[in-house]
């Protein structure tokens, strides 16, 4: 199958008209071009590059999608699959890493701080993941700022941009949204497990 | 959390993070008022904003990084899969990478196929899906279906299956290399039909039917593959998927049907349809459509509007590759040993008719079934006449139904647990007139039939209502093709009747053709639609399956608003057929209103004096009496029965219906006495008025054993149960009602403690359901678990366990895990596995109960505070006190609300300090137990083993706590 930008921009097109089939496609193109653009990073090329999720973004869209062709809302719709994409990468990573803490043969190792903060972060993230997904229940709106910002790691211009919200509605919203998610990851690390 | 509390908590928070600490406090107490929960809420959001450096402030790059590394170093070659080891990648969907691997274990090693979801697709939808597929393919069992071996979870997370690697070649490709015949392609499509229709059976639509996922093994034995994107018949309630992807339905276009290029439910007749492309494939080496482009309008327009051409024409098309679209195909497959010329008269007529008829756009007229296609495959192969012919005779008017209304009008819809009596509705008697009136307008069809078909007297009236409701629905299907609206009026009609046997399933059938016939020749808002729309909507509501009546019946509601106004007779049959059906869905306030709305329109329209009015009334009697509300529910019955009687004199089989709901009230209310009187003069109607045959005398029979069976006259209710379970027997065959009656006489055995006979009869009624319903019904699921309690008892834990699960499984399905229904089922089993000592099992399922519980229930909630306890005590019982705790103390924090729950509240007291006792927390214990044996001996006697529970933790404690004196005053006590 081609998948080159011009069928990527098609499903993007055809996505934004309406045709939700569009998007599952679209979904498996995107995230290949996003996790290729990541492990290019962690080779030698990149090097000097800290990893951040919205240069990923961006590059993966200026990649995959004919700029000729689209417009700006699309530009946005894009950011919000990539931010969804991010938040499953990262989540899936965080659910395994604590799956194998869990699971298997208790070997004995000695004390390893390193792992021992990642298994943390890890626990926290997938914590983060439930309460995010708590709020957006209530507070729709709320929930895609963050994920906007924290999973995509878009500034709040370009979440402003993408929702079509001022920008201090989303430094407003983004910093009740920061407290409530921490207090209900703060409640599950200290409830019976 | 509701958005509108949202809200004021945000507004509050934000007013309260400007302030100082001092002006805050005053601040929140001015605003919050008596709102103690509203502002503990808003200061610890105030003391998380306050906090800095957590997670959220850390860039999730870093994360990313460590799975990027992780991911990057796993090639396929080598890769495990539990004991598997993958040898290559071997194909690449959409969805999914297919590999073989081998079993490291396995001396022979054996090779498999391991299909692996890929990253990305791995939504939660997408999840669900995969874990349904490996559920229904585990239970899938055929030799011409690929077998599920295996399936798990990778270590990065994705879900994986196991399955058969079969080796052999794309069934079109097979035809060619060994020049099959037309008969031999005929013979083998047969067989790949007979896997079709066995996954039918076990309610599995394929969904995604052509070559490359029908293989032929060298032996000539085709194997399907790929159940893939197979989803169970029944939709999923519960399966929610983002709204990003929502629709998404996976497909291959040139076998897929109208329904499935339109995002529209997809059943076996998909199946049917994609078998027709094949067969239409395998017969001429063309698939019946090209499309120009593959953009999604164009592949929607060609599938949906374009006519087949017919088979027998498209052989003088050739050769194909004269046609400029042909490269896009990759070459089909035709039958080698015929000339084009000898190959167009053997396709002429018959398969041409049959394969056109697997192709039709409407899935309720191509074939009914796979195995209806196959048999007509058969007869063609034999040179009997096949059904797949236009021919139309004439047609005639008949009374039929009206004459035996009340005959065929089993009136049975109502399915009885163990506990609950029958609890006989208006609604249906409403369907029978509704249905007289119906039936002076159908045609001379049926009297035609009636007259020329008339059996020996001999035979049941039942039977022979039923043998005629099946020659009426094949003839109008034969017959009636070019009439659409005296076809949809007659399936209309006849689907009523069916339902009244209980033959939802082809009452339904029925039902949605006419819908559909409906919506295309009287326009989508006719009033018409609305009727059978309607129709359809009470019968899904007697099938169980909620969630689709839900949608008729509102849809019916509204178009009727929209065409007839708000002030029409037929609002108020659409209010009151929905708030039926909400008290089917136990949800019991919005059944109560939509009722009372149905109530104040029939007195408007028809006056406070009218048999409508009695029928509404006596549905709301009937929620009320859900609702425990009997008194209300009584003096309700009492209004419908005089009005009954007042309207339709003493003698009237309404008033036997409502004297009979009426009795069912008082019984609640253990007035048992008078409703046996009640009951008894219910039943002398009835026999007076219907004969001792008629299956609501049953219905009265059996309430009246309930009843009596209550009272402790065993031998009396027994007799009865068993008169009215032969009479049901003889009249409705195997029907709901069938199952109903064998429930309440196991209920005989249970109550005398044979449990033994019990499960025999909870075994006869579920065999009862499972061939009414097959597998997916709430009252299999109701059965089971009355089969588990009783199996519980008997000893045979192991297969209790197996039904309570398969109980849960079964309504999980259907009505998603949220529902109240399936709550209870997962409550049972929560508590079973807790009985038995199966403490692991017992924590998941008592986790996920509260967890479904907190999600669903408004805290606090005497479920949750139940299970809470539940939880609590598996946790005890297996040395984990600590984490037993928090559980205890919530649980407790919701008892003492509620001042009637004494009981719960000091049994979970006396847990709890046993709980801290072995935490050796003695100083916390001692006044918990102390005060819980106080009130259990206030309310029990000193020996009862409640009380004696409560002191022998005492005594624990004292012994612990190392104060031997007081141990020994309990332990005199215990003696005493």
């Amino acid at each position: 199958m081609n998948e080159g930008p011009t069928d990527v921009t098609r499903l993007l097109l055809d996505w934004c008209s309406g045709d939700e089939q569009a998007l599952a496609q679209l979904m498996p193109l995107v995230y290949d071009e996003l996790h290729r653009r990541a492990e290019s990073y962690m080779r030698r090329e990149r090097k000097d590059h800290t990893l951040q999720p919205t240069a990923l973004v961006h590059e993966a869209f200026l990649q995959l999608i004919d700029q000729n062709r689209v417009r700006w809302q699309n530009r946005t719709q894009f950011f919000a699959v990539a931010a969804q994409l991010m938040r499953r990468i990262v989540l899936k990573h965080a659910r395994s890493h604590r799956a194998d803490k869990r699971g298997g043969k208790s070997i004995k190792v000695t004390f390893d701080e390193a792992a021992v903060t990642t298994e943390k972060t890890a626990a926290d993230l997938v914590a983060l993941d439930e309460a995010l997904d708590r709020l957006t229940s209530f507070d729709p709106r709320q929930g895609r700022i963050v994920e906007l910002r924290y999973f995509g790691g878009l500034t709040v211009e370009e979440v402003a941009e993408c929702l079509e919200l001022s920008t201090a509605t989303v430094k407003r919203e983004t910093r009740i949204a920061r407290a409530w998610l921490q207090r209900e990851m703060t409640r599950a690390a200290g409830a019976p497990a | 959390m509701t958005p509108e509390r949202w809200q004021r908590i945000k507004d509050l928070f934000e007013q309260a993070a400007e302030l100082q600490d001092d002006e805050r406090a005053a601040f929140l107490s001015r605003e919050c008022g008596g709102d103690a929960d509203l502002r503990v809420e808003v200061e610890a959001l105030i003391k998380s904003d306050e906090q800095d450096g957590t997670l959220l402030d850390t860039p999730v790059a870093d994360v990313l990084e460590g799975i990027l590394a992780a991911e990057a170093a796993t090639p396929a070659a080598g890769r495990r899969f539990g004991p598997y080891r993958v040898e290559r990648e071997i194909g690449r969907g959409g969805m999914a990478v297919i590999y073989t691997a081998v079993r490291d274990d396995d001396q022979y090693r054996k090779q498999v196929a391991i299909k692996l979801i890929k990253r990305g697709m791995d939504t939660d939808a997408m999840v669900a899906r995969f874990r349904r597929e490996r559920q229904i393919l585990a239970n899938l069992e055929h030799p011409s279906i690929a077998r599920l071996l295996d399936g798990g979870v990778s270590d990065d997370g994705l879900p994986y299956l196991v399955m058969e690697h079969i080796e052999g070649l794309p069934i079109d490709a097979y035809c060619d290399r060994y020049g099959l015949s037309t008969d031999e392609r005929l013979r083998l499509f047969r067989t790949v039909c007979a896997a079709v229709h066995f996954a039918h059976r076990n309610l599995v639509v394929h969904r995604d039917l052509k070559p490359s996922n029908i293989l032929v093994t060298e032996a000539g034995e085709p194997k399907l593959l790929d159940f893939g994107i197979a989803k169970l018949l029944t939709p999923d309630p519960g399966e929610t998927q983002p709204a990003t992807v929502a629709g998404v339905q996976p497909m291959t276009p040139e076998y897929a049907s109208p329904e499935q290029v339109r995002g529209e439910p997809i059943t076996t007749a998909s199946d049917v349809y994609a078998l027709g492309v094949l067969l239409y494939q395998l017969l001429t080496g063309r698939r019946p459509f090209r499309f120009g482009s593959r953009s999604p309008r164009e592949i929607e327009s060609v599938i949906c509007k374009r006519e087949p051409e017919k088979p027998s024409t498209v052989i003088a098309l050739d050769p194909p590759a004269l046609d400029l679209e042909a490269e896009a195909e990759p070459p089909a497959s035709a039958p080698s040993d015929r000339a084009p010329a000898k190959l167009r008269r053997k396709l002429r007529g018959d398969l041409d008719n049959i394969v056109l008829k697997a192709l039709k756009k409407e899935p309720e007229r191509r074939y009914g079934s796979v195995e209806q296609l196959s048999e007509d495959l058969r007869r063609h192969l034999e040179g009997l006449p096949v059904i797949a012919r236009a021919d139309t005779f004439g047609y005639r008017t008949a009374k039929f139904v009206g004459r035996h209304a009340w005959g065929v009008a089993a009136a049975l819809l109502i399915f009885l647990s163990l506990v609950a009596g029958i609890f006989a509705t208006a609604w249906q008697a409403r369907i029978a007139r509704a249905e007289r009136a119906t039936s002076e307008e159908v045609s001379d069809f049926l009297v035609d039939l009636f007259e020329t078909s008339r059996p020996d007297k001999a035979l049941g009236e039942t039977i022979t209502a039923r043998e005629l409701l099946d020659r009426g629905a094949e003839r109008i299907e034969r017959e009636l093709g070019d009439e659409p609206a005296v076809r949809a009026r007659l399936m209309d009609s006849i689907g009523l009747a069916y339902s009244k046997l209980g033959l939802y399933d082809r009452a339904a059938g029925l039902l949605s053709e006419a819908v559909d016939l409906r919506r295309r020749t009287a326009g989508g808002e006719h009033p018409s639609v609305a009727v059978s729309m309607n129709h359809l909507g009470v019968v899904h509501t007697a099938q169980g399956r909620y969630p689709e009546a839900e949608q008729l019946l509102e849809d019916a509601l509204a178009l009727r608003r929209e065409e007839l106004g708000q002030e029409h007779e037929l609002v108020a049959e659409s209010l009151n057929d929905l708030g039926v059906l909400k008290y089917y869905r136990e949800l019991y306030d919005q059944a109560e209103i939509l009722l009372r709305q149905a109530l104040e329109l029939r007195r408007e329209v028809h006056g406070a004096e009218h048999s409508e009015v009695a029928y509404v009334l006596n549905n709301l009697a009937l929620v009320l009496y859900a609702r425990d509300r009997y008194e209300e529910a009584e003096a309700l019955s009492g209004e419908a029965l005089a009005m009954h009687r007042k309207l339709l004199g003493d003698r009237h089989p309404d008033v036997a219906v409502t004297l009979n709901n009426l009795a069912e009230v008082l019984r609640a209310q253990e007035s048992c006495q008078q409703a046996i009187g009640l009951f008894r003069q219910a039943l002398e109607l009835e026999i007076g008025l219907l004969g001792e045959e008629h299956p609501d005398v049953a219905i009265t029979q059996s309430n009246l054993a309930g009843c009596l069976k209550d009272e402790g006259e065993l031998d009396e209710a027994e007799e009865l149960y068993r008169r009215s379970l032969e009479l049901i027997r003889g009249t409705a065959g195997e029907h709901p009602q069938l199952a109903g009656s064998l429930n309440n006489l196991a209920g005989i055995f249970v109550a005398r403690g044979d449990h033994a006979q019990a499960e025999a009869f909870f075994r006869e009624a579920l065999a009862v359901n499972r061939e009414i319903h097959g597998g997916d019904h709430p009252d299999v699921a109701k059965n089971l678990s009355n089969l588990a309690i009783t199996l519980e008892r008997t000893g045979d834990h192991a297969a209790a366990e197996q039904c309570f699960r398969e109980a849960l499984e079964i309504n999980g399905r259907l009505l998603g895990d949220e529902d109240p229904a399936v709550l209870a089922n997962r409550k049972r089993l929560s508590e079973f596995l807790l009985r038995r000592g199966d403490l692991g099992a017992a924590e998941a399922e008592f986790r996920q109960l509260v967890a479904l519980e907190r999600q669903t229930l408004e805290s606090p909630h005497r479920d949750l505070a139940r299970s809470l306890l539940g939880l609590s005590r598996v946790l005890l019982a297996a040395g984990r006190p600590g984490e037993a705790e928090p559980a205890f103390r919530e649980s407790l924090e919701m008892w003492r609300q509620w001042p009637d729950e004494w009981l719960m509240r000091a049994g979970t007291q006396s847990l709890l300090g046993g709980c801290l006792t072995e935490l050796e927390r003695y100083a916390e214990s001692e006044p918990l137990l102390v005060e819980s044996h106080a009130a259990f001996e206030e309310k029990r006697t000193a020996s009862h083993p409640s009380t004696k529970r409560a002191v022998g933790r005492l005594i624990g404690l004292y012994e612990a706590w190392g104060r031997p004196e007081e141990a020994a005053r309990y332990r005199a006590r215990l003696a005493e």
